[in-house]
């Protein structure tokens, strides 16, 4: 007798369990399909589920610039990502919120990745925070390279413990070497607690490619200064600690020759190179608001071959006090019409009987902090000589009322001291508010 | 010589509840300020706000009247905002206490912003939000906004690989 008929009726009732048990687990899948579309429908009733998805989204893009507040936390925020389907779908849909990309702590290199791939074609905005010599991130910076193109913003910051062998270097060279269509902003910082450059590149910077470059901070960093493009669009320009021995004073007249659209400009340059080659340029920088300069010297041959507005917030670290320096002080304002633009007009009630005068105040705060060497008398007598001189510059007595007042001044000189004296007793500060009444 | 009168403007919500405030107060929403600079005769009928319910309205206009008379964002400051791409997280004082309230007006209170275009109040809104929910994990979130997780197992297999991502150092 064949086995064959046995196998088969004994096989009879377990194709039919089967088939139940198929029909179970259809059941239950339905079930649970339908318990997923009624936890939806509970969650459209949550007061939140209110919100449009854009009003969503605009509260995720909130989530991660507060995270971002904690670069070693940052892919905190995904967690809006992985509350809901609704939350996801909105997330996920988006390539624009992927565009951040921090590399601030190990585990990051995989969010890191995926934020890049979730981005699609959107631009990225990259913080490396704390770069250390770990080769992970060599890796994450090889994976980052091609999308160089679309990076909108560069930042870089060396760990203390980062070394000068690590191969990242060549990388980050790379980066800066190729064009950078959509960059707007780069920040390069070396380690804060080393005098050595991290940057060398022979070629262009960006191969010369960096039309939309709005902001520029090197600290502690060194790039070619011979090879620097016009930055037509600079808008914020930060130069601090490079101990860059190829940059100059005339390298840097020369940069800010392009660089008219100027707002914010601060240099503070502990170990420079002595420029013998100084040029006779003068750069017009019209739309400047704020200028911090702590350039160990170069304070009167920066100014003399600059023009600034009046109303720029201005801040020097001199390492002397003297005549030199307030005669290219009172040089350097510019007579622009952005002057005039940005005065504030007087009220009709304010303004003297004469009605045929068009009356405006320029207000400027320029703040000077000196060595404490620096006879207190001297410095009395350079600023009401300083004071003379911008009244004849700007209109002449009888037009033009000059509303300096040099107790006020000194009170404020006595109480910066004090505040001084606690963190270093070489140094004092004094802010000079100069109220300019003019016709 | 006595101060120009400030004009006077109706509004109805959509629950019939009328405010009558002074014209600046109320320009402070782009869209009245629009509906008010194509309207060139004087109407005493109420402009209509459908979207928006009578307490609602007051805490906006509660809002309005606090911030009068200070700069409304131009396109300039959209452009500059836009250069730099940072959103300020900061909330003042006087924001930050006027925005405590029960979760309902606080999302009623950002659509009412939205639809009536006070950019300044909707990014209060949305900033509060974003605040209550950093440093929470999905499951904090759900809780707090009576939410559940709902993702199919397609969707738990995909996050679950998120995270092993992340564990995998």
């Amino acid at each position: 007798m064949s086995i064959s008929p046995i196998l088969a009726e004994e096989s009879y009732p377990q194709n039919s369990q089967n088939a139940e048990r198929q029909q179970i687990d259809s059941e239950i899948e339905s079930l649970y399909a339908r318990i997923r579309f009624l936890k939806s429908r509970r969650n459209q009733l949550a007061p939140v589920s209110q919100l449009p998805p854009e009003l969503l989204l605009r509260i995720f893009f909130f989530t991660q610039e507060l995270a971002l507040l904690c670069p070693k936390s940052y892919y905190e925020w995904l967690a809006v990502s992985r509350v809901s389907t609704h939350w996801r779908d909105v997330a996920l849909g988006t390539s624009a919120l992927w565009g951040g990309i921090v590399q601030a702590a190990e585990e990051h290199w995989l969010h890191a990745n995926l934020s890049v791939q979730r981005s699609g074609l959107w631009g990225l905005d990259v913080l490396f925070h704390d770069l250390n010599n770990n080769p992970k991130n060599v890796d994450f910076l090889l994976t980052l390279l091609p999308h160089t193109p679309r990076i909108r913003s560069l930042d870089i910051r060396l760990s203390a413990g980062w070394n000068r062998t690590f191969p990242g270097v060549e990388l980050i060279s790379d980066f800066l070497a190729r064009p950078a269509p959509c960059l707007e902003s780069l920040t390069l910082a070396g380690p804060s607690d080393r005098g050595v450059s991290f940057v060398g590149i022979s070629t262009p910077l960006f191969m010369g490619v960096a039309p939309q470059l709005h902001t520029l901070r090197l600290l502690r960093a060194q790039i070619d200064w011979d090879f620097i493009p016009p930055f037509t669009n600079l808008v914020n320009l930060q130069l601090q600690d490079s101990f860059d021995t190829r940059f100059s004073l005339s390298k840097l007249i020369l940069l800010l020759d392009y660089t008219t659209g100027l707002r914010t400009l601060s240099i503070d340059w502990s170990y420079r190179n002595v420029d013998t080659s100084r040029t006779d340029r003068l750069v017009h920088l019209p739309n400047l608001t704020s200028l911090d300069l702590r350039m160990q010297g170069d304070e009167v041959a920066f100014l003399e071959r600059v023009r600034i507005p009046l109303h720029a917030v201005q801040s020097y670290l001199l390492n002397d006090l003297n005549s030199s320096f307030f005669e290219a002080l009172g040089d350097c304002f510019s007579e622009s019409p952005l002057v005039a633009n940005q005065a504030e007009h007087i009220p009709d009630s304010e303004q003297v009987a004469n009605p045929h005068m068009i009356s405006f105040r320029v207000s400027s705060s320029i703040t000077v902090t000196y060595p404490s060497s620096v006879n207190q008398d001297d410095v009395v007598a350079l600023v009401q000589r300083f004071e003379a001189r911008m009244g004849k510059k700007w209109g002449g007595r009888p037009s033009y009322n000059m509303r300096y007042d040099i107790h006020q001044g000194m009170n404020t000189y006595e109480t910066k001291i004090d505040q001084w004296q606690a963190q270093d007793e070489t140094m004092k500060d004094v802010k000079i508010d100069v109220g300019l009444l003019s016709e | 010589m006595a101060a120009p009168a400030t004009q006077q403007i109706k509004i109805r919500c959509n629950d019939e509840k009328e405010f009558t405030v002074d014209r600046d107060v109320l320009e402070r929403s782009v869209l009245i300020k629009n509906m008010l600079e194509d309207v060139t005769e004087q109407q005493d009928a109420p402009i209509p706000l459908p979207n928006v319910s009578g307490p609602v309205m007051a805490k906006v206009l509660e809002y309005c009247t606090h911030h009068r008379g200070e700069p409304l964002p131009s396109a300039d400051t959209e452009q500059s905002q836009d250069e730099t791409r940072k959103r300020t997280t900061d909330i003042s004082e006087w924001d930050q206490k006027f925005i405590t309230v029960d979760q309902e007006m606080l999302f009623e209170i950002i659509l009412a912003a939205n639809y009536l275009d006070i950019k300044s109040l909707l990014d209060v809104g949305c900033k509060t939000v974003a605040n209550m929910i950093k440093g929470k994990t999905p499951e904090e979130i759900r809780k707090l906004f009576n939410i559940v997780n709902d993702f199919t197992p397609e969707e738990e297999a995909q996050i679950k690989k998120e995270n092993e991502w992340a564990e995998d150092r």
